[in-house]
């Protein structure tokens, strides 16, 4: 969907609306030459960019309400009623189906960006206030109840404008639903398809994302996952391939599963040591399922039409890093692969805790920090530049936010879940912990990949939110 | 004619000159945050308007009370702020001479018998990523 017709189905309904508006007043007070003239000019305008987009149907129709009124304005009688069956009509021609949800969301949710933009201005502006020595020194009741109802307000309109950008997977359910059908034709393998949790709203931008990971792991579950012949495997003719989705505190997770065979766990070892990926030493089986993750493995042992061209799992699972998500594989050789993907529940909102390192502050996401130590003795490692330190016995390599040479030793350690391992970072002080609305950086900015984002605090100042799985593999790369 | 109108500012040692078209706003400067991983010459960032922009140290400048961001517009909306001790005005440099050939976006010219820097809002300031983010 591009811009351009994104703009023209906003634009038509705002000339179906403003048109609403004109009928809705002269059936009150009957019309007027005005009115018919504004009318005109609505549906004059809808057939003019109809035009332009190549939308000849809504053009069409447009175009006969167009002669309608063109004859009022020379005295005709007007049927209203058919200037309003002209409105339903072409609302129902620009009005996304339920194959195209997505359609007006690019400019909607720049629509919604920008109020949550404002918004942000306004709790720093706020807060500002607030905080402002002479406000802080009159002691009053009622100001306090005025400045209670002043946050609750805040906070509502910051919940209702989220919502705005949530929306139900139910319509890209239905979609991996319809392309389930489409893959069991191509195949030949009889697949049912079961979807679950539908209701469950995520944040729109991350629409477009998901939906072609979620393609991808359906297209590997019928073909790679679902056997050719069950029945000689003991199994039912149908392969049932299942997504479902549920809120997990402030993750929402979508999981994909299949009953089909598995992953053949020899297959990948062989491949991934056939690439150099891993040496010679034994595997977890958890580990060896991460292995598909990797560039140029497939799960699949043959290339095939639908999938299995070794790219793949590493793109998804790049993808979904890229929306603050998690990936977690499980897979039973004979029994099926579950694949689930964590995601936040809102990527402009972010729960951090926000400490001051060297002099710097720092922005931590809250679901990434697992402890707060106090600061270990700092174990050097015989590995150069490997350095390590120990939280309640148990050994942690210290990781760092940025380069910045610090001498002093950390006053307390934070643990944090990175992407694969656990990590210790050394920090001076935790100064507080708040949800803070994330803004990129410039897009222009070459910066650390350990700077994931930026933060205004209250004050007006920038803050840096730090990537965790990047600080992690920042601190093990240095191991290799 | 003002197609070669250009604002002119003073940063530390340099006079720099920014076609007047691409320049979005001067506004007082504030301490930027530093942002590891970037190059030398970017100071931080700051936000203005809930816009978060890099602050560049062209000409050396010592930021004092009185000194100044000149916020600079490039290629595709990307807004720079360029530290700047002082504006000198408003200079139509279409009859200036080139006095060497432009280097990282700077093109040196002679105005009034001073040598000016003019910036190419889409070369000085466009920095790719040191390493692809994920």
């Amino acid at each position: 969907m591009d811009t351009l017709a994104a703009e023209f189905l906003l634009e038509t309904e705002e000339s179906l609306a403003a048109a609403e508006d004109v009928l809705d007043q002269l059936e009150r007070r009957g019309a007027t030459p005005d009115d018919v003239h504004a009318l005109f000019r609505s549906f004059h305008r809808i057939k003019g960019s109809a035009g332009f987009v190549g939308r000849s149907d809504i053009g069409a129709r447009a175009h006969e309400v167009e002669t309608m009124l063109d004859a009022a304005r020379r005295g005709k009688a007007l049927d209203l009623r058919a200037v309003r069956d002209g409105v339903v009509a072409l609302r129902s021609l620009v009005t996304p189906t339920a194959d195209e949800p997505a359609l007006m969301t690019k400019i909607e949710m720049t629509r919604i960006d920008d109020v949550v933009e404002i918004l942000g201005e306004l709790m720093i502006a706020q807060a500002n206030v607030m905080s402002a020595p002479e406000i802080a020194a009159v002691r009053s009741p009622e100001l306090d109840k005025s400045r209670t109802h002043l946050t609750r307000i805040h906070r509502e309109l910051q919940r209702s404008v989220l919502r705005m950008r949530t929306t139900p997977v139910r319509a890209l359910f239905d979609r991996l639903a319809r392309a389930a059908a489409d893959l069991s034709r191509r195949t030949g393998k009889p697949i049912a398809f079961e979807q679950l949790g539908g209701t469950t709203e995520i944040d729109r931008s991350m629409l477009d994302t998901i939906e072609s990971s979620l393609l991808h792991l359906l297209r590997n579950a019928v073909d790679h996952g679902i056997e050719d012949d069950r029945s000689s495997v003991g199994k039912p003719e149908v392969g049932r391939v299942s997504v479902s989705a549920r809120q997990e505190g402030s993750s929402i997770v979508i999981a994909l599963e299949d009953d089909g065979s598995g992953f053949e766990r020899e297959g990948i070892v062989e491949r991934a040591r056939a690439l150099g990926a891993i040496g010679a030493g034994d595997l977890s089986d958890a580990a060896i399922d991460e292995l598909v993750l990797l560039p140029g493995l497939s799960t699949a042992g043959e290339v095939t039409d639908i999938s299995g061209r070794g790219v793949g799992m590493d793109v998804v699972a790049r993808d979904v890093r890229s929306l603050r998500g998690k990936l977690r594989i499980e897979s039973i050789r004979g029994r099926g692969t579950k694949v689930s993907i964590a995601l936040p529940i809102t990527l402009a909102l972010l729960d951090v805790m926000i400490v001051s390192r060297g002099g710097r502050h720092w922005a931590l996401p809250t679901s990434s920090i697992l402890e707060i130590a106090a600061g270990g003795d700092v174990i050097d490692t015989n590995t150069p530049g490997r350095r390590g330190v120990r939280v309640k016995g148990a050994w942690l390599p210290l990781g760092a936010l940025d380069d910045v040479a610090t001498t002093s030793a950390p006053h307390k350690v934070l643990v944090l879940q990175g992407d694969a391992e656990r990590i210790a970072v050394g920090i001076d002080r935790v100064l507080l912990q708040q949800q803070i609305v994330v803004k990129g950086l410039p897009p222009h900015v070459a910066a650390d990949p350990r700077v994931a984002a930026t933060a205004v605090m209250p004050d007006g100042t920038v803050i840096l939110v730090a990537d965790v799985d990047a600080v992690a593999r920042k601190c093990t790369e240095r191991s290799s | 004619m003002n197609v070669h109108r250009h604002v002119v500012f003073r940063a530390g040692a340099h006079s720099l000159a920014v076609a007047i078209e691409h320049v979005a706003r001067i506004v007082p400067y504030t301490t930027p945050t530093p942002v590891p991983g970037t190059p030398e010459n970017v100071r931080g960032i700051v936000q203005h308007r809930g816009k978060m922009l890099p602050v560049v140290d062209i000409g050396g400048a010592q930021p004092n009370p009185f000194t100044l961001l000149v916020i600079v517009e490039g290629a595709h909306g990307t807004l720079t702020g360029v530290i700047a001790d002082e504006v000198s005005g408003i200079v139509d440099l279409g009859a200036a001479t080139p006095i060497a050939s432009a280097q990282s976006g700077l093109a040196p010219v002679l105005s009034d018998d001073r040598v000016v820097l003019v910036v190419d809002v889409e070369r000085a300031f466009v920095c790719t990523r040191l390493e692809e983010r994920p």
